[in-house]
């Protein structure tokens, strides 16, 4: 009986307080480096490990999981995009339904958005309003800034993906029924569409104030296109076929060349169209997400190497000459500069 | 397309049969009892063969597969929490790399290869054997890791019992089993339901909120229904013949993982699983035909996102098993044929996806004075093209008096064959994805230290090639590829002992188990996973077990510790241990006029530990079981 005790006492040694759930071994140290890139990294879908990597392109310090390590829990389930407004960071969290809110200075959280059924991404539309594209629900959500809740929505057909904001207008990207959406920002109304290939995704707008979008295509047919929409008349101008999955639709500073991928990265020039250039070929991995350094033009490429191992960030200056590389998060893809 | 399968497929059964009762009819020896001894006959000496009996299955009344076989030596379950799907990995090796077979008959689904544990109603067997690595050669192929074996078995002692098991919990747990087995000495009647309901809204931490508070699990319930009708007919004393059907109901919610927005899913599953066995002696053979189908139809809906999968696999089996023992020279030869035809409809197949695999194994055991021998040989054809063959030897022996220390050595090869997901899965399934294969040599050691303190070891070392993983290719498309190499060793240990004292009987269990399962190689560039432990492989796991016996009155405890498991595969995040502990009691009266009562309450996570057996689904705290169960016979 005394044996059956002493199991009890140390059985119950043992169950005290301990750590519960996922845990990291942080190998980062916090110093006071500015660390000017963040890295969304997705995580697993269903596994609720996504994360925030920090890293500082002059330091070429990288600290990864820094949401977990300066909040004490973790960011959440795909960890989708990021946009800064006024003086805060907002982290889309696909799966959890939710918008982190953190200082952009000391990445603490300051509060949360929820109630989203998938969402994707967010942009200011006002001084104290946003609007958040989704996968599932059907429409754009117009969040209030100030009370952080849903106000209302604006419906449409499917799954929305990016949004530019100009004007009094915001452009939605609808890869499900392949249209860009125009959405007056004072009503929230949808007020026109236009077509495109399939799986519209991301925007930018160039120097001569032409809405460009890739479209990936088809899954695995390979007829991805780069369109020009002129914003006055809302048509679209010019139809690019790339013959192959493009993604990651970004612009330089100049507001002067396009970058995207298409295994590795390409460009072309806004005023050249009929050229495209490749600038850093394919790796051995997977090119996710894609960055141009709003300063230096250097080129970003995350590498979510085979979707469950942690990725990598590669850096490449303007000429496509590597200058960095740095191990992030698992599935690292949306690329912000702060 | 379904048809044509089915007929082809009982036409080649019905010649086996034809050819097969034909042997049958030159049978004149008589013999005692025509139920074979399956561990022998389904076996292979040289193994050590974990068997968990009827009494001993009874002790988990109104628990689930996955609590039994989370507290057996070098397993793990990996539950997705209560009530959810829960999978078996024995060795370090993949769910889908350990086969699960009842009455002979392969169940993994074929679509994905696994075995949900929490949709095998444990109330409906009495016997389980756990046989690890290639001990799972002689039952059928894809153990990789091993085998888990549920057995039903005919008794044909006249009579009738009658059973009816209530069983109440936290978290709105009901359990209701009844059962009633009914012979005249010739036909033999089972006939068992079960029905379990629990809504699993326990509290949890939440660690995805920044103050941690506790909340209520939501969507988690389940409602599952389960049926099974057993009929055995003892022709003579040289033939029997059985038929078995299971059919289950499965309604479950899956909960969202914690910080992630609940979505409302369930799914359904639908199983029927049925089974005719015919079982002859004759002419010094023993033959033993089964035929089998096995049907699952599996709805899954999300219903915040609108999305609908369904699946539907039927599977035709065909096994028939020829021993022979050579008594002049202490010998067996045995045949074992396996035929198996999957057929599957789902939306993610272009056409009805159909595959063929058929295995031959044969195996010869001998007995010379204290050492026994084995040689056996498994060829598997997939789709009638032949495979590397899997060959195991091994010996065994016993030494000092009375057998007190036995000794094995093992060396096997075994493979898996591909699901039909890895193959036909659209888009990215490759139907010319090659079987993983594997060899793993082990030592098994028994020792008597006295009469009633018994210590086993097995130490083991295995490599599996070829190990499918799904990654994404080029153009986006997620594809399979036979893409690693494996290493696994490690040791299993256990100290068993028992005493009595007048009407007071005291038993003790303690196991150890260390194991080491890394990736050797890869064909991926830049994989991170090269030396590291594989994710939700633990390298320790104990597990101590305490029972105390006074006349009616039976009092346990159980405490099981898993170590950490790293859950990403370059080895930086990780779930801490765990350290549950149960305790019950239960009291039996003796049968008064052909009745019995039987009562307990058993705690379960006694310290109401908070833990997570997968990153993020949580696991209940303390909560309760009681049963109440009545025995009638005649």
């Amino acid at each position: 009986m005394r044996k059956i005790l002493l199991i009890l006492i140390v059985s119950s040694l043992f169950s005290c307080r301990k750590d519960v759930g996922p845990q990291t071994n942080n190998n980062s140290t916090e110093n006071e480096t500015f660390h000017d890139v963040l890295i969304a990294c997705e995580g697993n879908f269903g596994t609720g490990n996504g994360s925030l990597s920090i890293y500082s392109s002059s330091a070429k310090e990288t600290l990864n999981n820094y949401f977990n390590q300066e909040n004490n829990y973790p960011l959440g389930d795909v960890v989708q995009s990021i946009a800064s407004i006024d003086e805060n960071l907002y982290i889309v969290v696909n799966n959890s339904g939710k918008i982190e809110i953190i200082d952009s200075t000391n990445y603490l959280s300051q509060g949360v958005i929820a109630g989203f059924t998938s969402p994707r991404e967010i942009a200011k539309i006002d001084n104290d309003k946003a609007y958040v594209t989704d996968l599932y629900s059907n429409s754009v959500q117009v969040v209030d800034l100030t009370t952080r809740n849903i106000i209302s929505s604006i419906a449409v057909s499917g799954w929305t993906e990016a949004i530019l904001v100009r004007n009094n207008y915001a452009y939605v990207s609808c890869p499900g029924a392949s249209l860009i959406y125009k959405i007056d920002i004072s009503s929230h109304e949808l007020i026109d569409s236009i077509s495109t290939a399939s799986s519209p995704l991301d925007l930018v707008l160039d120097k001569n104030n032409k809405l460009w979008v890739v479209c990936s295509g088809n899954w695995g047919a390979n007829d991805g296109t780069l369109e020009s929409i002129n914003l006055n008349t809302f048509v679209n101008e010019q139809v690019i076929q790339l013959n192959s999955s493009a993604s990651e639709l970004c612009i330089s500073n100049d507001l002067d060349k396009l970058y995207w991928l298409d295994n590795g990265v390409n460009y072309l020039d806004v005023d050249q169209t009929s050229i495209i250039n490749s600038i850093v070929p394919s790796g051995a991995g997977f090119f996710y997400g894609l960055g141009i350094h709003p300063n230096s033009n250097d080129i970003y490429i995350s590498d979510a190497i085979d979707f469950v191992q942690a990725g990598k960030l590669y850096r490449y200056n303007s000429q496509g000459e590597a200058l960095d590389s740095t191990t992030l998060g698992i599935n690292p893809h949306a690329i912000f500069f702060k | 397309m379904i048809k044509k399968l089915v007929l082809k497929y009982f036409f080649c059964s019905l010649i086996l049969i034809l050819a097969i009762q034909n042997m049958f009819s030159q049978s004149d020896t008589l013999f005692e009892h025509t139920v074979f001894d399956y561990k022998i006959e389904e076996g292979v000496n040289t193994f050590s063969v974990i068997e968990v009996d009827s009494s001993s299955l009874a002790k988990y009344f109104g628990q689930t597969t996955e609590e039994l076989l989370g507290k057996s030596n070098g397993l793990f379950v990996k539950q997705y929490g209560a009530g959810n799907l829960a999978t078996l990995s024995i060795r370090g090796s993949s769910a889908n790399q350990t086969q699960v077979f009842w009455n002979g008959i392969p169940v993994n689904t074929a679509s994905i290869g696994v075995t949900d544990l929490t949709l095998l109603p444990i109330d409906f067997y009495n016997s389980l054997l756990i046989k690890k690595g290639g001990a799972s050669l002689s039952c059928g192929s894809g153990g990789i890791g091993g085998a888990v074996c549920l057995n039903s078995n005919s008794f044909f002692k006249k009579g009738i019992t009658l059973s009816a098991q209530q069983v109440l919990g936290s978290f709105g747990i009901k359990r209701t089993i009844l059962k009633m087995n009914y012979s005249t000495g010739k036909i033999n009647f089972v006939t068992g339901y079960l029905h379990r309901f629990s809504l699993n809204n326990f509290s949890y931490k939440d660690i995805s909120s920044p103050n941690e508070q506790y909340v209520s699990r939501e969507n988690a319930s389940i409602n599952q229904h389960f049926f099974m009708q057993e009929i055995g007919w003892f022709i003579n004393k040289k033939s029997q013949i059985e038929f078995k059907l299971n059919y289950l109901n499965s309604w479950r919610q899956i909960p969202s993982i914690i910080g992630a927005t609940n979505n409302g899913e369930f799914q359904n599953d639908q199983q029927i699983k049925t089974l005719i066995g015919f079982k002859n002696i004759s002419n010094n053979l023993r033959h033993d035909l089964k035929i089998g189908f096995v049907n699952e139809v599996m709805n899954y809906n999300d219903t915040a996102l609108g999305i609908f999968s369904n699946f539907n696999i039927s599977s035709f089996h065909t096994n028939y098993r020829v021993t022979r023992d050579l008594k002049s020279v202490n010998g067996r030869i045995q045949a074992f044929l396996m035929i198996r035809e999957d057929v599957a409809e789902s939306d993610y197949y272009s056409e009805i996806s159909n595959q063929n695999t058929s295995s031959l194994f044969v195996k010869w055991e001998q007995k010379i004075n204290k050492t026994e021998y084995h040689l056996a040989l498994r060829q598997e054809l997939l789709d009638f093209n032949f495979l590397s063959p899997n060959p195991s030897i091994g010996v065994k022996k016993s030494f000092f008096k009375n057998g007190k220390w036995n000794s094995e050595i093992n060396a096997s090869k075994t493979s898996r064959i591909p699901t039909l997901n890895d193959r036909f899965w659209v888009p990215g399934g490759d139907p010319n994805l090659l079987p993983e294969n594997g060899f793993e040599i082990e030592n098994n050691n028994r020792i008597y230290l006295s009469d009633n303190l018994m210590f086993s070891s097995s130490i083991f070392f295995g490599r599996t090639s070829n190990w499918i993983i799904w990654h994404p290719m080029n153009n986006g498309l997620w594809s399979p590829e036979n893409v690693k190499e494996v290493q696994r060793y490690g040791l299993e240990s256990k100290l068993e002992f028992e005493a009595s004292l007048k009407d007071v009987n005291f038993e003790l269990d303690m196991q150890y188990n260390y194991l080491n399962a890394t990736t050797i190689h890869s064909f991926n560039i830049n994989d991170a996973s090269i030396n590291k432990q594989l994710i939700y492989v633990p390298a320790h796991q104990t597990q101590l077990d305490v029972e105390l016996a006074f006349k009616k009155v039976r009092i346990f405890y159980s405490q099981s510790l898993v170590g950490s498991v790293y859950i990403d595969v370059e080895n930086n995040s990780y779930l801490p241990y765990y350290f549950p502990a149960d305790i019950g009691i239960d009291w039996s009266s003796n049968f008064i006029t052909g009745k019995q009562l039987v009562a307990g309450l058993k705690i379960i996570n006694l310290f109401n530990e908070d833990y997570h057996i997968v990153a993020n689904r949580p696991m209940p705290g303390t909560h309760f079981l009681i049963n109440l169960k009545i025995n009638l016979k005649k």
